[in-house]
């Protein structure tokens, strides 16, 4: 008994001195960054720790309640979290984030906190701000229910993360089905000019009838309607598709589910969903098995942009996706964990997508919609980095590179259409509703009233 | 002897203690909580959870595993046995090698296989493609996934590897004089086959189903791809629940699972006393 016990010491000495050696090896500060897949240009992460002499891991989670588990269990101390809206309520209301220092974030201007905050906020995109004050003035109502001081003037809960991307939800379809004839209109450089064109109408955006369309609704002409051999995606995460229920509803999708849920079950069980998914349905899609699906504008985008470098002109891509005039909106944004290890760091890397080249450059690998007012303006004016400046995220302005920024600021300026561009007017076409965030009763009844539906 | 070997057996049965024994006394105790996630500060005691179990979807989920996967566990004894005995019966010499290609797939991650075989069953798929991209036509397969059909077959092409196997070991072990004496005694090869062979491979039948049996009835990423998400089984309403974080009715649903798994390898055990049919 008493060998066994030297044995163990020994081995666990012998463990000691080993880990100090091997964790001298590496002196470099290390940023532990969890994220969606997929939701990060891999190239700027090697940017990144170049330029700040670090190292940058990126973890991956594959739902906001994911994120959650993960920083409340704290086994990990993540640096920084990309949480969409209604979990970073959550998470303040718990107590689990630390406040953004915007001090430190050099590329704002300002001698305060709030006059950088305030710099920030001009910096935006105005969906953006319509989300933050959303989820202000929601906050304030769940400060009253939940009885915790709430400063709603200095909109504090938005000093607490900072918007990565965003984007809506629309409805992506396939445009050789008959029915979704693309009836958009370009001008002679291949431009989009208008989504309400002459001749025969396209169904899907007469009269914004898009969500009457698609959730089967019998005050529509029969011609108007989706044939029935129609292969229909639905969305399986409930939170989201309950939201879109309740816009086709005209109802507010944040309230308890108490009051909608017949109307949900009811309008669910109208049509049989070919398919119940998440990724795969922008994949379906794309190769054809299914012809129109509620899903993220953005996972649309990121098969436009393979399709586009396929050589593919925007105007040949075989699917595209319609946002209806309302919609449900997100935000993705970066918080700062309560135990988080490098806050300095974490800092720096805000500080970096601060800078509008790297964002940029980050933003030509992922479909969603930049934050950055600035970012927007170089998508839509084909613009690069400066060579000199930014050697790094410089790409070579080949034929490829200039059919690529032409036809990607197409697809942008199509899908995430402002009011009045050229004048500086960057407010969005269409109205974004956020997310808030739901009891687990109330997720529990929606994915009971969705099984039902899926079994019957 | 006895005590040097039963002493190498402890980090297996201390692994046991930790990622079996200790999970399921945990769950056997969210069973009666309500609270979200390990919220151990806002834990709440309460019965409501089995109120799921009248819930219409989670019983057709239950009624859908057993089903599917009694199907899936009669089709693979039909096929395992099969290609277990003409693979016993012939006179290959290597047929080791057989049995290496058998389970060749298995080398493949079985998600990553899911996933090629859904594309096959959808009606634009990469067959299709290249034949319309070479022939110019418009050439599509039938609508296969999402039907029930799509998951048995999906669940019998993954599980009857492990049906082939115990049924062949336990043919190998068949005495060929027992069959000579079979046939001395005047039995036709047929009445052979069902009165001496057929007896004898049980025991590789009966190991060969709970092998396919169990992993059928609690799997949730066959069903959840080939099924296109329309056909719940089980797995997937306990994963779904797990994903939003209510581990108290995810808990539930996998302790029913658990119970029946116990029960029916106790079953086993009872009809089999020595012990052999388990190999």
């Amino acid at each position: 008994m008493v060998k066994s016990i030297k044995k163990l010491f020994i081995l666990f000495v012998l463990l000691l001195i080993s880990s100090t050696f091997l964790s001298g090896c590496t002196t470099r500060r290390t940023l532990l960054f969890l994220n969606w897949g997929e939701y990060i240009n891999d190239d700027l992460v090697t940017l990144f720790e170049e330029k700040y002499n670090c190292n940058l891991i990126v973890d991956i989670a594959d739902s906001n309640e994911l994120f959650y588990a993960k920083i409340k269990s704290g086994t990990t101390a993540y640096d920084l979290v990309c949480p969409a809206e209604y979990m970073v309520e959550k998470m303040y209301i718990n107590d689990l984030l630390q406040e953004i220092d915007y001090m430190k974030l050099d590329a704002l201007s300002g001698n305060t906190n709030e006059e950088r905050y305030q710099n920030y906020r001009d910096s935006i995109m105005p969906g953006v701000i319509q989300i933050e004050d959303y989820l202000n003035d929601d906050m304030l109502k769940l400060s009253q229910v939940l009885n915790f001081d709430y400063d709603h003037a200095r909109s504090e809960i938005n000093h607490y993360h900072m918007p990565y991307f965003w984007g809506t939800f629309g409805l992506m379809y396939n445009k050789l089905n008959p029915f979704f004839v693309d009836n958009n209109t370009y001008d002679s450089d291949g431009k989009f000019v208008s989504n309400i064109p002459d001749g025969e109408p396209d169904k899907l955006q007469e009269d914004n009838n898009a969500w009457k369309v698609y959730f089967f609704d019998d005050s529509l002409p029969e011609e108007s309607q989706l044939p029935l051999d129609t292969k229909v995606g639905a969305y399986d995460s409930v939170r989201f598709f309950y939201g879109a229920v309740m816009t086709y509803h005209a109802s507010d999708p944040n309230v308890s589910v108490d009051d909608n849920l017949e109307a949900f079950k009811e309008i669910i069980s109208r049509r049989k969903y070919k398919e119940w998914g998440g990724d795969s349905l922008k994949h379906g899609i794309a190769s054809h098995n299914l012809d129109i699906a509620f899903a993220y504008t953005g996972d649309c985008l990121d098969m436009v942009y393979l399709s586009i470098l396929d050589g593919n002109k925007l105007e040949d891509v075989e699917f595209y996706t319609y946002t209806p005039s309302v919609t449900m909106a997100h935000v993705d944004t970066l918080v700062i964990p309560k135990n988080a290890r490098h806050v300095d760091l974490a800092h720096d890397f805000m500080n970096f997508l601060l800078d509008k080249n790297y964002s940029w450059y980050n933003n030509r690998d992922i479909g969603y919609c930049p934050v950055l007012k600035s970012v927007y303006d170089m998508i839509l004016n084909e613009e690069s980095p400066n060579k000199d400046e930014y050697p790094t995220c410089y790409v070579e302005e080949d034929e490829d590179e200039l059919f690529w920024k032409h036809n990607w600021r197409l697809a942008i300026e199509k899908t995430f259409p402002v009011v009045d561009h050229a004048n500086g007017d960057y407010t969005s076409v269409k109205t974004g509703i956020p997310f808030s965030y739901f009891e687990n009763s109330d997720i529990k009844k929606l994915t009971n009233a969705v099984n039902n539906v899926k079994t019957s | 002897m006895n005590n040097k070997f039963g002493r190498l057996a402890k980090p297996y049965i201390i692994w046991l203690y930790i990622f079996a024994v200790a999970p399921a006394i945990v769950m056997s105790f969210l069973i009666f909580t309500d609270m979200e996630g390990l919220d151990l500060a806002n834990l709440k005691m309460t019965l409501d959870n089995f109120s799921q179990l009248g819930e219409k979807s989670t019983l057709i989920a239950f009624k859908n595993s057993f089903l599917l996967s009694v199907i899936t566990t009669a089709i693979s004894i039909v096929l395992g046995y099969l290609v277990a005995y003409k693979l016993f019966r012939s006179n290959f010499k290597n047929k080791f090698l057989i049995l290496v290609i058998l389970i060749l797939p298995m080398w493949s991650n079985i998600l990553l296989r899911t996933e090629a075989l859904a594309n096959i069953m959808e009606s634009n798929n990469i067959v299709t493609t290249f034949l319309n991209k070479i022939f110019n036509s418009n050439i599509t397969f039938p609508q296969l996934r999402g039907t029930y059909f799509s998951v048995v077959f999906g669940l019998v092409v993954t599980y009857v590897p492990f049906m082939i196997m115990p049924i062949y070991n336990s043919l190998e072990k068949i005495d060929r004089s027992v069959e000579e004496a079979a046939l001395d005694l005047g039995l036709t090869e047929m009445q052979k086959f069902w009165k001496v062979i057929l007896p004898m491979s049980s025991k590789g039948i009966i190991t060969g189903s709970i092998m396919v049996f169990l992993p059928s009835l609690s799997g949730f990423a066959i069903p959840k791809i080939l099924g296109s998400g329309n056909i719940v089984m089980i797995g997937n309403v306990i994963e779904e629940l797990f994903n939003n974080m209510n581990y108290n009715i995810g808990s539930l649903l996998a302790m029913i699972i658990l119970v029946v798994i116990l029960f029916s390898i106790t079953i086993v055990n009872k009809v089999d006393k020595e012990g052999e049919m388990l190999l």
